[in-house]
């Protein structure tokens, strides 16, 4: 990120560290840093998530939400399908640059990509599942990601804060009844039902991919690029990758190189590794998460629970 | 030696283009010559390409000289106005963007932009009886829209716009469509392709008071710049005047006026040679 | 379907209009047949047609483009000028580079259905994506606090990737035209894959039968991929294969390019 300027003595030693395998924070080229994730904490949404990637409790931290909403079919749409609809925004607090326009351009390109993983079979999501009635009334999804702090990493943090999201969001019952008139039309009507507890989970969820980004630092890339790493890195290069080990999406980001095709084949190849020890480690945060909801419904309420939780 | 000699001379002609570039076309126009070397009232060599473009239903590409724009025709169907259930709609928009010159900024059109497209959409009532566009009365109708892009600006846009737009509603081919008042969807055969009639074909000839000095037709972008004041005459297929616009604080005497409108007419018949 | 917004510096039409629902429907499997609608082979790019200084000044006016190229690939269009280097606009962090910016949009008819005058998010991404893809090209460091711009329109499209990787070589081919330093030019070229093979540069017919899309912009001669996207979903192999077909292709239309601007300087 621009915001942060490095003297040109702090950049050498960021490169030449990566080059021979050493990072300024002690990890290694593929070392991720802690994860804290959170799921459930919007009561209004029908499913929320937020994920923070950084150690000692500072890092890049991201909120989803989730809400559905029952849209009426109008032609030109797809007949059979739901929708999903992505919005990211990074929030001016979590940097500087991010004040008044100046996070246009970011938040156009964090949007697409995430639309980019999500909206189409490649997600996993079974769209034909979120129509109700073809031609007649379907779900949309609509996903807002509020970008709190920026620490290097957005992209990662916001996949996982996502797929979380997705993952904790269950939909209400819908009724569809077929009415026949007295011309003899059958006519499909349908009623959702209003009942908080009566909910199904989002079927497919759990086949959402997990994104792993590489940062090119000199000759060599490193993953999950620290704050000061982003400062120097030259290209980045986004994998998604499903939990059978698809590839879903790949964009290239940063424009001051390309990456030379050894690199890139290494990265595919390295990515899939990575990608499987984040979806295990994604599965234990994300139980974690759900046990601690359930404990703290036991409890009674202390007002802010959006407090204590971090 | 008279090689380098003539290399200098050229080299330093374009030093005073630059440095003087209003000096320097007044050289010229006290010698009663311009600067390209064509007649006061010569125009550009023209020449329309139409239908280019599958995606649109109707388009032409036009050069005008060095000046190129694109017109392309969208045809969607819409509800009439309540005040005009017959009649379908023509909207033209003409788009200067900062690729054709660098005094355009991206975003919201320019002034030069919004003038012309206000022009060309008054100047192209006369050109469609707008009752042809209806598909059923009250219910569903054509809306057509014109686009007119800019790709290059050098001088005399509105020229080119308008004869780009004659030259897109002639290539332009509708689907016939029926309306079905069960359903109130329009559908349309693919397949059934046909031409709108058009009313009047408009020709149009600019001329413009360059320094307040002389009256030339079809001014480039350098004319331009130094123009006070310009009349646009537009023609229909018979000789018959249609519209006559003049901007700017510069004065045309009446004799020019009248002049211009009669160099108008003889344009007219170079531009149907190219239009057909 | 298109909601027009009333906006007072354009001419509006009907609040709302929608395009008809056509009886007679175009083919919708592009492969039925077997090979493809238009008859190329598999690996086939169609024919492509550069033109570098269409929109460059006659006369020495300070208006006119440094540079500019017209591109046709197919029945895709693209028009692109390049200023600069000239003053920055931005107020940079970085003096010590120059910066590149880039500009996309779609004219209002060169789509199947209407587009908006005012730009969409996807018209944004793109230029943001033709910035990542070209910058590496060009020497930045040789323009200190200066801006280079490039400037696309599209007239044509036909095929959402093709369509940006035509995008990508209009503008290398400006560049060049506008006497950027540059370390390579870019060439770009897209693929789809359609039931388990890759098709090389695909028009939208057959690129809304496929189930993934791969863009690659290539430096050949440095040999380092500029820009890389997927959209779909792929065995990881089915990748690299096709990372490796589609800079083969880079290169190809590469040579076309570059015979082309070999041929404007004799």
């Amino acid at each position: 990120m621009a915001s942060l300027i490095l003297s040109p003595a702090e950049q050498d030693y960021i490169i030449r560290g990566v080059e021979s395998g050493f990072r300024a924070d002690g990890r290694g080229s593929l070392d991720r840093r802690e994860v804290s994730l959170r799921t459930g904490m919007i009561s209004q949404a029908n499913g929320s998530a937020r994920c923070r990637i950084g150690n000692l409790g500072v890092g890049t931290d991201v909120l989803v939400g989730v809400k559905a909403e029952v849209n009426s079919w109008t032609p030109g749409e797809p007949e059979d399908l739901g929708s999903i609809v992505c919005n990211v925004e990074c929030s001016p607090s979590a940097a500087q640059e991010f004040e008044g326009r100046g996070a246009e351009e970011i938040n156009v390109e964090l949007t697409q990509l995430l639309d980019r993983i999500l909206n189409g079979p490649q997600s996993g999501l079974d769209l034909k599942k979120l129509c109700i009635i073809p031609k007649q009334a379907y779900w949309v999804l609509h996903i807002d990601a509020l970008v709190l702090d920026v620490k290097g990493s957005i992209v990662d943090t916001l996949v996982w804060a996502t797929r979380a999201a997705l993952m904790s969001t269950s939909l209400p019952r819908v009724v569809v009844e077929t009415i026949g008139d007295e011309m003899g039309n059958m006519q499909a009507e349908f009623d959702v039902v209003d009942d908080p507890e009566d909910l199904t989970p989002l079927e497919g969820a759990e086949n959402l991919p997990i994104s792993v980004t590489f940062s090119q630092i000199g000759k060599r890339y490193v993953v999950d690029a620290s704050e000061q790493e982003e400062v120097v890195t030259q290209a980045k290069l986004t994998v998604a990758v499903s939990p059978v080990m698809e590839i879903c999406a790949i964009q290239k980001g940063g424009m001051f190189r390309g990456f030379p095709p050894s690199l890139l084949a290494e990265i595919l190849e390295i990515a899939q590794r990575i990608a499987r020890e984040e979806l295990t480690r994604f599965d234990v945060h994300y139980a974690q998460a759900k046990s601690h909801l359930s404990s703290q419904a036991d409890e009674p309420s202390t007002g802010s629970t959006f407090l204590v939780q971090f | 030696m008279v090689e380098t000699g003539q290399a200098a001379a050229a080299v330093a002609m374009q030093t005073f283009e630059r440095i003087h570039p209003v000096e320097f076309q007044r050289r010229f126009l006290g010698q009663n010559t311009r600067h390209t070397g064509r007649e006061f009232n010569q125009f550009r060599a023209l020449k329309v390409i139409k239908g280019a473009i599958s995606t649109a239903q109707g388009s032409a590409t036009v050069r005008l000289g060095n000046t190129t724009v694109v017109c392309g025709i969208k045809a969607e169907v819409c509800e009439p106005d309540v005040k005009r259930p017959t009649a379908g709609y023509l909207t033209t928009n003409v788009e200067l963007s900062p690729m054709c010159s660098a005094r355009f900024r991206a975003g919201a059109p320019s002034d030069e932009a919004q003038v012309a497209s206000e022009h060309i959409y008054r100047l192209s009532m006369h050109l469609l009886d707008l009752t042809s566009l209806c598909i059923e009365s009250g219910k569903a109708a054509w809306s057509l829209s014109a686009d007119i892009v800019c790709l290059k600006h050098d001088g005399n846009v509105v020229d080119a716009a308008v004869i780009a737009l004659v030259a897109a509603i002639e290539d332009l081919r509708l689907p016939r469509a029926e309306f079905d008042s069960a359903t109130g969807v329009v559908s349309a055969d693919k397949e059934a392709l046909g031409h709108v009639d058009v009313k009047k074909r408009l020709f149009p000839a600019t001329f413009v008071l360059v320094d307040d000095l002389c009256v030339v037709a079809d001014a480039d972008d350098a004319e331009e710049q130094m123009a006070t004041a310009s009349l646009l005459v537009v023609m229909d297929g018979e000789g018959k005047l249609v519209n006559l616009w003049k901007r700017g604080a510069g004065v045309i005497s009446r004799e020019a006026v009248e002049q211009c409108v009669e160099r108008a007419r003889e344009r007219m018949s170079e531009i149907a040679k190219v239009l057909d | 379907m298109s909601l027009n917004i009333t906006d007072r510096r354009r001419i509006n039409g009907p609040q709302r209009s929608v395009e008809p629902v056509y009886t007679t429907t175009s083919p919708v499997d592009a492969f039925a047949a077997g090979g493809r609608m238009d008859g190329r082979a598999l690996d086939q790019v169609r024919p492509i047609f550069i033109k570098t200084g269409p929109l460059d000044a006659q006369s020495l006016s300070a208006a006119a483009p440094s540079g500019s190229a017209y591109y046709e690939q197919g029945k895709i269009r693209v028009s692109c000028a390049v200023y600069g280097p000239r003053q920055g606009r931005k107020s940079s962090n970085n003096a010590r580079m120059g910066t590149f910016d880039c500009d996309f949009k779609y004219a209002p008819f060169s789509c199947s259905w209407k587009r908006s005058h005012v730009k969409t998010s996807d018209e944004k991404e793109i230029a943001l994506m033709l910035e990542q893809a070209v910058a590496p090209a060009i020497r930045l460091d040789a323009y200190p606090k200066a801006s280079v711009d490039a400037f696309v329109t599209v007239i044509e499209s036909d095929g959402k990737a093709a369509t940006i990787a035509a995008a990508i070589n209009c503008i290398s081919a400006a560049l060049a035209d506008a006497g950027i330093e540059l370390y390579d030019s870019v060439a770009a070229c897209s693929m789809s894959l359609h039931s388990e093979q890759w098709v090389s540069d695909c028009s939208q017919i057959e690129e809304n039968a496929s189930s993934c899309s791969l863009l690659v912009a290539r430096m050949p001669s440095a040999d380092e991929v500029t820009y890389l996207l997927q959209h779909g979903k792929t065995t990881p192999e089915q990748t690299q294969q096709a990372i490796q077909t589609c800079a083969n292709d880079c290169t190809r239309v590469y040579a076309v390019i570059c015979r082309y601007l070999q041929a404007t300087l004799e």
